[in-house]
């Protein structure tokens, strides 16, 4: 056969430089990604099948600490803790964030501070929020009941963080404190993105604003909002820091979530095993609750 | 003959030599006590307590010792066993242990401690500290700082507002002030029930005077299996709390109470007991505090056999140990570094620092505070260590949160009890064993 002309080999190294480049390019990314996710997430399952104290010789026990989650009461309540955590987080980031973007996407004066003070929540460390909010609860010293009792409201005074059929759901507020600026800027974007001439079109068809927000709005935003949702629920099934910072899982568990579960049960009572096979049981639930639901909303998207 | 080593003669020569490495290092390991010799170089010190409030021992003993350099790593109390479990696993030099005592038990069954029965300078301690560091007829560790406990605190003020005379005793003394206490702007008691440990230790107490003074043997029987938690004597314990929570004595919101809030509602002048650390001398003498005027008691009786005895819970100090597995050359240096950082000079400034009432060592004068003379006078001598340096984690957070159960009336003590001892006969189940 005779060789190509040298034109063409340099056309097919030039060629094949660049179809190497794009994996050099996310190299880095892919070896970080290896070492420090996959690599641990990989070696964990071998440690999910063992019990190990931390001190004495690990012991392979197969398949026991799963086994031993299944009839665990409190992994039970706790997960039980984790949805109604999603539930009400996701709703009340989704619903108060929409709400805001909806109304910073207008031609408002002072925009800008606004969407900045907004969002200031989002850049504030776990720790300083937990702290700040707990002593905000506080029911003696606090400043939510004693504005309550000045404002002559001292019968909404609660035992915000002490009463075990509250301290969720007031943590649950915090959370959404933090997080709606994120999503917000998230819809910003989104509503940005959403040509005038459909808003034109609408009006001139004779739309409310209701109407308009209702079938041009919500279905232009689907995209975000499958973004915005599944960050929001995958946040609510990992939480740990705000718990962990506010009541430490009490009273009697009330607050305890899988994330805090597992560290306590990893570093407080040296369970490493059992602890581990705690995370694949989560990192399972989050995948299948994320895939259910983009599933879900990609197949509202697509009938629409 | 050919020179190749076949695969079998080099396992064979490689085994005979681990055996005579092996057997050289137990030979040293033997050894007895040491000077520190020629050795020269880094000493690692993994300490439960930060490193800068420590400069005066680490400078103390680098001026001792000349050559040799001081890591002092300090992990903290509550991320030690996790950094230590990862510097072991890392193969990080490690040497001496300062451990928080609650952690000696798990430590020193777990074979890291070198047994220190043997050294030579036992007597410049207390009794009491080396009892506490003493597990299966061996000491683990030397016992190094204050003895410290939980006395009741109270305000003065607040009692002389309702016009108590005198000291509270029982639990009926407080009852008795409990609606004048209250309608002078006091809660009757403040506690930190939002913290791991401060519900237990209420149950300490409360155990010791329902065990008829016995809450260690009682405690030892429940963890090897010989008595329950739902035993009438532990139960009694608990309803002690149920008590105390269904006569309206805690404040609002116990259950949400970390330290800080505990302490801010006694300082403030709006609780009139709290249950807390006898460290917090050394904090009210620092503070300035209009409202408080200080004092405290033993544990309240709230049983009706007046000839218990009013008992509180407390520690022996750090307890510092030698690692077992620490290189046979750093041995002689780590043990002529342990004498010196257990010595009279350094303890005492180990106590300044915690404003200890009494020290680990006989010699050593407590502070001339009032209070923390009293505290030597009256509560230490009452003193029992902590049970929870004997309890497996499982149990003090399995208390944690039945406790705040009782308190929040989501379960009854019975209930409690017996929720206790399913974590406890799950332990079992999992092969725990307790070393008396």
């Amino acid at each position: 056969m005779a060789p190509l002309p040298l034109s063409a080999q340099r056309k097919q190294q030039k060629q094949r430089r660049a179809s190497l480049a794009p994996y050099l390019w996310i190299l880095p990314a892919i070896l970080v990604y290896g070492i420090f996710k996959l690599g641990p997430l990989i070696g964990g399952i071998y440690l999910a099948l063992l019990r190990w104290d931390g001190i004495e010789e690990p012991r392979f026990i197969g398949l026991r600490n799963f086994d031993k989650i299944l009839n665990d009461k409190l992994t039970l309540m706790v997960l039980g803790n984790n949805v109604e955590y999603a539930v009400i987080t996701v709703v009340g980031k989704i619903v108060l964030s929409l709400f805001l973007a909806i109304m910073l996407n207008q031609a408002l004066r002072g925009r800008t501070f606004y969407r900045t003070g907004l969002f200031m929540p989002v850049v504030m460390s776990f720790v300083v929020i937990g702290i700040l909010w707990r002593w905000l609860f506080n029911t003696e010293f606090g400043l939510i009941n004693n504005l309550l009792e000045n404002l002559g409201l001292g019968f909404l005074a609660l035992d915000w963080l002490g009463d075990t059929n509250i301290a969720l759901k007031s943590l649950t507020l915090v959370d959404i404190w933090k997080w709606y600026g994120f999503h917000m800027v998230i819809f910003l974007a989104g509503l940005q993105s959403i040509p005038d001439e459909l808003y034109e079109a609408a009006r001139i068809d004779g739309a409310s604003v209701w109407q308009q927000f209702l079938h041009v709005t919500l279905p232009m935003l689907q995209p975000v909002m499958i973004v915005n949702v599944t960050i929001s629920v995958m946040g609510a099934f990992n939480v740990f820091d705000i718990p962990y910072v506010m009541t430490e899982g009490g009273p009697a568990n009330s607050t305890n979530v899988m994330a805090l579960h597992i560290f306590l049960r990893g570093f407080k009572f040296y369970r490493f095993g059992f602890s581990a096979a705690l995370s694949y049981v989560l990192l399972t639930i989050v995948t299948l609750v994320a895939a259910l639901q983009l599933w879900l909303m990609t197949r509202v998207d697509n009938t629409e | 003959m050919s020179n190749k080593l076949s695969r079998r003669d080099f396992l064979k020569a490689a085994a005979g030599a681990s055996g005579v490495l092996v057997a050289g290092a137990a030979n040293i390991g033997s050894l007895p006590v040491l000077g520190q010799g020629d050795y020269q170089g880094s000493i690692v010190i993994l300490s439960a307590s930060a490193a800068e409030q420590h400069d005066f021992m680490i400078e103390g003993i680098e001026a001792e010792f000349p050559g040799i350099e001081v890591e002092w790593r300090g992990l903290t109390s509550e991320r030690y066993t996790e950094l230590f479990a990862a510097a072991e696993i890392a193969g990080d030099q490690i040497d001496i242990m300062d451990l928080n005592g609650q952690d000696l038990r798990r430590y020193a069954v777990g074979g890291r401690l070198k047994d220190l029965s043997d050294v030579d300078y036992l007597d410049r301690f207390r009794p009491v500290g080396l009892e506490t560091y003493t597990i299966g007829g061996k000491l683990w560790a030397i016992p190094n700082g204050g003895i410290s406990g939980f006395p009741f605190f109270f305000n003065q003020k607040a009692l002389d507002a309702v016009g108590f005379e005198g000291d509270p005793e029982s639990y009926q003394d407080v009852v008795d002030m409990a609606d004048d206490l209250k309608a002078a702007g006091y809660a009757p008691f403040t506690h930190s029930g939002q913290n791991i440990y401060l519900w237990p230790i209420w149950q300490f107490w409360a155990y010791a005077q329902t065990s008829g003074n016995k809450p260690l043997e009682g405690t030892f029987n429940a963890l090897t299996g010989q008595a329950k938690f739902t035993d009438p004597d532990h139960l009694a314990g608990l309803e002690i709390l149920h008590q105390y929570t269904a006569d309206g004595l805690f404040s609002e919101g116990v259950n949400s109470l970390d330290v800080a809030a505990a302490q801010l509602s006694l300082t403030q002048g709006t609780s009139a007991f709290w249950y807390h650390h006898s460290s917090f001398v050394g904090t009210y003498r620092s503070g300035d505090y209009p409202n408080l005027d200080l004092s405290f008691v033993n544990p309240l009786r709230s049983v009706e056999d007046e000839s218990v005895r009013r008992q509180l819970p407390g520690g022996t100090g750090w307890a510092t140990g030698i690692y077992s597995r620490i290189a046979p050359e750093r041995e002689g240096a780590a043990h002529a570094i342990l004498k010196f950082m257990t010595s009279d000079e350094m303890v005492a400034q180990r106590n300044a620092l915690g404003a200890d009432a009494v020290s680990t060592n006989i010699n050593i004068e407590p502070s001339d505070d009032p209070l923390a003379v009293r505290y030597g006078e009256v509560s230490a001598s009452e003193q029992f260590t902590y049970l929870d340096w004997y309890w497996p984690p499982e149990i003090t957070r399995a208390y944690q949160e039945q406790q705040q159960a009782i308190v929040a009336g989501m379960a009854s003590p019975a209930d409690a009890a017996q929720a206790i001892q399913d974590v406890m006969d799950e332990l079992f189940a999992d092969g725990y064993e307790f070393e008396v």
